[in-house]
């Protein structure tokens, strides 16, 4: 039974002023913590890896606010990228990196997410032009919802192509085949999620794609699935769905006012959100994770790991996802 | 799968675990504690039950009455130990008598021990428990004597341990409490308990999300208790009861046991040999469970709390 049960004026107001607080704060800590996303301050080597994830995904931050932040708030985004564009994608080196790996999506997102932020670079965009028109970049085999992210990313950067469409790669998702919500894995439910925020803009256009059937699965499957990672304390993915039941239109259910509520509630005193410890990806060596134990910035590269993703995710919550006032 | 297939398919999972039950039972019978021995005895009770007239392979009156000789001899050779085993886990003792059938001598004498024993030690339990469970131990006894009046119920009003967020938050022993009350307020399903409109509200949005919750955990032993409550508030209509009946059976073993998350057993086994006795502690109660919650669901005219006492609701 899913409850609906419109949010009071009052929530919605307790629930307004928290965030703002909440994502000054995830911001502050952001803030502290610039160099981590830098591949070229990383405390070790093998970092470069480890930090070209979550550079991107600052950056997709970045490009969400660009239309979406609140304007007091805006240039604290403008300064993220400013850092990313003049600290590292500047250093040839970087770019080059980027391309060498362009199958991994990373070489379209970092560039179309600074582009959004006003940042060009037109003998990059010419090199990721020759990578769509030689059919590498289109032709890559890829899950899904890796596939629409790379559509988003070429729509977004301006960049323009025949096929697939997003309909066509929509319908080969799990998504699209309604999965049963009992055995849906976390792999999963990050798929589910990433194909609505692509199809959506993150919740900012209508998906068109979607057909009736697929709206009434919705209906039914994103309230019990946010129910079930909130009550798993799993943040990172209660921010996602919580962004997911925005998309889809259903701020009316009780559970989006409970997630909202019990998300901020959750945020760390520094800021931060904690993620759940699959997330802990700058501890992903046992080796180096050893060493990082005995050391304080070693301990803070780590909680810098598990907790990054969840934070920027409750941003991108806080950005497009809060209840209207 | 349909109403009349999964009865049937209850009946052999049930007579399977039952059969694997009592060769448990009678191998490991000199091992195992009061409380192990009530919760065999529960579980050999529930299968007969839920059998009913089914071939006399399925007979384990002997295996019960092997049960009764080692309870009622570990309650005379150690009274002591009995006495605070009885009032630790009340419940299960009472419940023990219960499902035991009332037309055989030997567990007619078992259930007049049980009654004694409650008769002799309720005013230490009433000191020692809390109160839900304190009404749930008179109602139990109420049935063994066969008395025409209930405890009072209502005691119970307000008890539904509610907060906003209990929902998402409440942990595993708030979880089973709730469910106890609910399990009271309904006498295993003959009451309609009178429940305030936000207790109705409340059971009717999270009993369901706990129960998809659980399924998903693959807990095996708290989609059991709350299959059997969503039964008694008669919410067997919610697609969530259906799926609880589905997973349980599909937690069959082919040697008849129930048990759940194998691989994780298997695997703690190998790296700490000593560290679980995965037939005992895992095993046991989870077949006992899941044998008691497929006698509630689907062979409930045969469980005792059946037979009509109290208000009854219209079937």
């Amino acid at each position: 039974m899913i409850n609906a049960n419109k949010m009071t004026a009052g929530e919605t107001q307790e629930i307004i002023s928290a965030s703002r607080e909440a994502e000054l704060r995830a911001l502050q800590w952001l803030t502290d913590r610039l160099d981590y996303f830098n591949p070229f301050r990383a405390p070790d080597a093998q970092t470069l890896n480890k930090t070209i994830k979550p550079l991107a995904e600052l950056a997709l931050t970045c490009e969400v606010a660009n239309d979406s932040a609140a304007a007091d708030r805006l240039p604290i985004y403008r300064n993220f990228a400013r850092f990313i564009w003049d600290e590292v994608f500047s250093v040839e080196a970087f770019r080059e990196n980027l391309l060498e790996r362009a199958s991994g999506g990373y070489a379209f997102s970092i560039y179309a997410s600074l582009r959004k932020c006003g940042f060009e670079h037109l003998a990059y965009r010419q090199k990721l032009q020759e990578l769509i028109d030689n059919r590498y970049a289109l032709g890559y085999e890829q899950l899904p919802f890796v596939k629409l992210n790379l559509l988003h990313n070429l729509k977004t950067a301006g960049f323009t192509w025949t096929k697939p469409s997003f309909k066509q790669v929509y319908a080969t998702s799990q998504l699209a085949s309604h999965p049963d919500l009992y055995h849906v894995t976390v792999l999963d439910a990050y798929a589910i999620t990433h194909v609505l925020f692509f199809l959506t803009d993150f919740g900012r256009v209508e998906a068109d794609c979607l057909s009736d059937a697929d709206r009434s699965y919705l209906r039914r499957a994103l309230p019990r699935l946010t129910e079930y990672y909130i009550r798993r304390r799993d943040w990172d993915l209660s921010a996602e769905f919580l962004v997911c039941l925005k998309s889809a239109g259903l701020e009316d259910l009780s559970v989006y006012r409970d997630a909202w509520l019990l998300l901020l509630a959750s945020q760390n005193e520094d800021g931060s959100f904690t993620g759940p410890d699959r997330l802990n990806q700058a501890d992903g060596d046992p080796v180096t994770a050893k060493g990082a134990e005995t050391s304080a910035a070693g301990e803070k590269w780590n909680s810098f790991g598990k907790n990054y993703h969840t934070t920027l995710v409750a941003l991108l919550a806080l950005m497009v996802a809060l209840p209207p006032t | 799968m349909n109403g009349q297939t999964i009865h049937l398919e209850s009946k052999s999972t049930v007579e399977r675990a039952g059969k694997w039950l009592e060769c448990f039972l009678r191998t490991r019978l000199f091992e195992l504690n009061q409380q192990e021995l009530c919760v065999g005895l529960i579980g050999l009770s529930c299968a007969s039950r839920a059998l009913g007239s089914c071939p006399a392979t399925t007979d384990f009156s002997a295996t019960v009455g092997s049960l009764i000789g080692a309870l009622l001899g570990k309650w005379t050779s150690y009274q002591d130990e009995s006495r605070h085993g009885f009032i630790d886990d009340p419940v299960t003792r009472l419940l023990s008598a219960v499902f035991a059938a009332p037309d055989n001598t030997e567990t007619a004498a078992y259930r007049h021990a049980v009654q004694e024993q409650w008769h002799a030690l309720e005013e230490q339990v009433t000191l020692a428990s809390a109160h839900h469970r304190v009404l749930t131990c008179r109602l139990l006894a109420a049935l063994l004597d066969e008395s025409p009046e209930l405890p009072d119920l209502s005691l119970l009003s307000g008890f539904v341990p509610m907060s906003s967020f209990s929902h998402y938050l409440a942990d595993a022993a708030s979880i089973q409490e709730t469910l106890e009350v609910l399990t009271t307020l309904t006498a295993h399903g003959r009451l309609l308990p009178e429940l305030t409109q936000p207790e109705v509200d409340f059971v009717q949005k999270t009993l369901p999300f706990w129960t998809f919750y659980y399924i998903k955990e693959r807990d095996l032993d708290s989609v059991c208790p709350l299959a059997r409550t969503l039964k008694y508030l008669h919410l067997e209509a919610l697609s969530e009861y259906g799926e609880a009946i589905r997973y349980i059976l599909r937690q069959a073993r082919e040697d008849g046991s129930f048990c759940t998350q194998d691989m994780s057993c298997k695997c703690q086994s190998y790296l700490l040999p000593e560290s679980i006795d995965v037939d005992r502690e895992m095993r046991l109660p989870l077949t006992v469970a899941s044998i008691w919650t497929l006698l509630e669901c689907l062979h409930s005219s045969e469980s005792p709390f059946h037979h009509p006492f109290g208000v009854l609701i219209d079937d």
